[in-house]
């Protein structure tokens, strides 16, 4: 056999073996982590699932104090309406969630980013379109903040 | 053919065995910090100390739960009086002076305050002239001491009710405390007074099956409700066989041609409502559109 820099070599079926082996293992231990980090609880609505990450025990215990909780779960305020814009903001907030909780890298206490306080001042005129709706056609050059004067609608009181 | 050339390509193998290395080494990384943060999460409350299952000191209580112990220690600030009451104990028998009179032959016409915060529950009882003046049975321990449950399992239900107050006085150190509705592990609400619990019972109602948002109004049923005395033995029983409303409870009582006193003066058979908040609020416009 003639040997080649670029490692043209064929491969012994043994070592095919043991890599295929090795995959096998990376797939078992994907699956098992998805399963053992609740995977699959994310792609549904029950409010506990954001409290998987312990971080969010306040903003979870907040909101069952609120006036909210008999009437909107998490996924109604903080995740758009249409299915597209639900998972794609599930997906990018999951990403960035994950990211800042596995690496401790996030501040406290914990804020509303621009994209999100978006998201939901679009679900409070969602539900509450007919109350505003004169307020809304007032003519003001900006649209009102719900959360400004409302803040507390959500999350109870906050210390 | 280029594919099968590549798939014999070693250099192709071994990039693999590094890739999947590298992917093997990154989702155990990632398990192992899965893990340790759900175990973060076991540690709520966060525990500076153990809390014994009976502990009722609010101080030790209040070394896990240090929000809620600078709430509760308010209770013991005297902020005033209110239109409703307040916090200042004046004597309400010098404010409504026909109370004396409308009283006359019952322990209130002798002293009555204005109450105040759950931190002096035992201390206003145990130096009430109510108590010092008139005997009076254990039964008043029930909701005014963290001490009785305690007392219950040491003494037994009924035998608890029916020693004399001044037998117990000496061991009524704590007035009302997180224990009072509490569970010490998990802060979680519960029912510790037998009285509740048995009225609830003989009303159909699962205790164990309440909501979170039940029992929020539950614990405070322990105790602020109407009561009386029942029997002999004077255990302490919720009249709410006909229902909670008023009339329902007043035709609980004509059942058993119970009184609370005989008045003095008249020598009419008295009936005094003590503090029904529950029933008031329960049989009331919020009560019955489940407004807590």
């Amino acid at each position: 056999m003639k040997k080649s820099r670029s490692g043209n070599l064929p491969v012994k079926p043994s070592l095919k073996k043991g890599l295929a082996v090795m995959l096998g293992i990376l797939f078992g231990l994907s699956i098992f982590t998805f399963y053992h980090a609740k995977g699959t609880s994310y792609f549904f609505d029950d409010p506990e699932s954001c409290m998987n990450c312990h971080i969010m025990r306040e903003q979870f215990d907040s909101w069952a104090q609120s006036s909210h909780k008999a009437v909107a779960t998490c996924n109604a305020c903080h995740t758009p309406k249409d299915f597209l814009g639900k998972y794609a903001s599930k997906g990018l907030n999951g990403w960035n969630h994950s990211l800042a909780f596995t690496t401790a890298q996030f501040q406290e206490p914990l804020q509303i980013k621009e994209f999100n306080e978006k998201i939901v001042q679009k679900n409070c005129i969602r539900c509450h379109e007919i109350q505003i709706s004169q307020m809304r056609d007032f003519g003001f050059s900006e649209e009102l903040d719900c959360l400004s004067c409302h803040g507390n609608v959500g999350h109870g009181n906050r210390r | 053919m280029a594919f099968t050339a590549l798939k014999e390509n070693r250099r192709f193998y071994i990039i693999l065995f590094v890739v999947s290395t590298f992917a093997t080494f990154i989702i155990l990384a990632l398990l192992f910090n899965i893990t340790q943060r759900q175990k973060e999460a076991k540690r709520y409350p966060f525990k500076v100390v153990e809390i014994d299952e009976y502990e009722i000191d609010p101080v030790i209580w209040g070394k896990n739960f240090p929000h809620q112990y600078d709430t509760f220690i308010k209770t013991e600030i005297d902020y005033g009086k209110t239109e409703y009451g307040g916090s200042t104990p004046y004597s309400k028998l010098e404010r409504y002076p026909a109370m004396k009179r409308l009283w006359a032959g019952y322990a209130f016409s002798v002293d009555h305050d204005e109450e105040r915060g759950h931190y002096y529950a035992a201390i206003d009882q145990v130096n009430t002239l109510r108590t010092i003046k008139v005997s009076q049975p254990g039964a008043c321990v029930n909701c005014h001491a963290a001490e009785t449950p305690g007392l219950i399992r040491e003494m037994g239900w009924e035998s608890f009710n029916k020693t004399p107050f001044n037998d117990l006085k000496g061991r009524l150190k704590t007035g009302s405390s997180c224990s009072d509705c509490h569970d010490p592990e998990t802060m979680e609400l519960v029912i510790t007074r037998p009285a509740f619990r048995i009225a609830m019972k003989s009303a159909g109602v699962d205790l164990d099956k309440a909501t979170r948002q039940d029992m929020r109004s539950y614990v405070c049923a322990q105790c602020h409700v109407e009561y009386y005395f029942k029997g002999e033995n004077k255990v302490l029983t919720f009249p709410w066989s006909q229902g909670r409303t008023m009339d329902d409870v007043e035709t609980h009582y004509d059942t058993y041609d119970f009184k609370d006193w005989t008045h003095k003066e008249t020598g009419a058979p008295m009936l005094k409502v003590q503090h029904p908040e529950f029933e008031l609020w329960g049989t009331g416009i919020h009560g019955g559109y489940s407004v807590w």
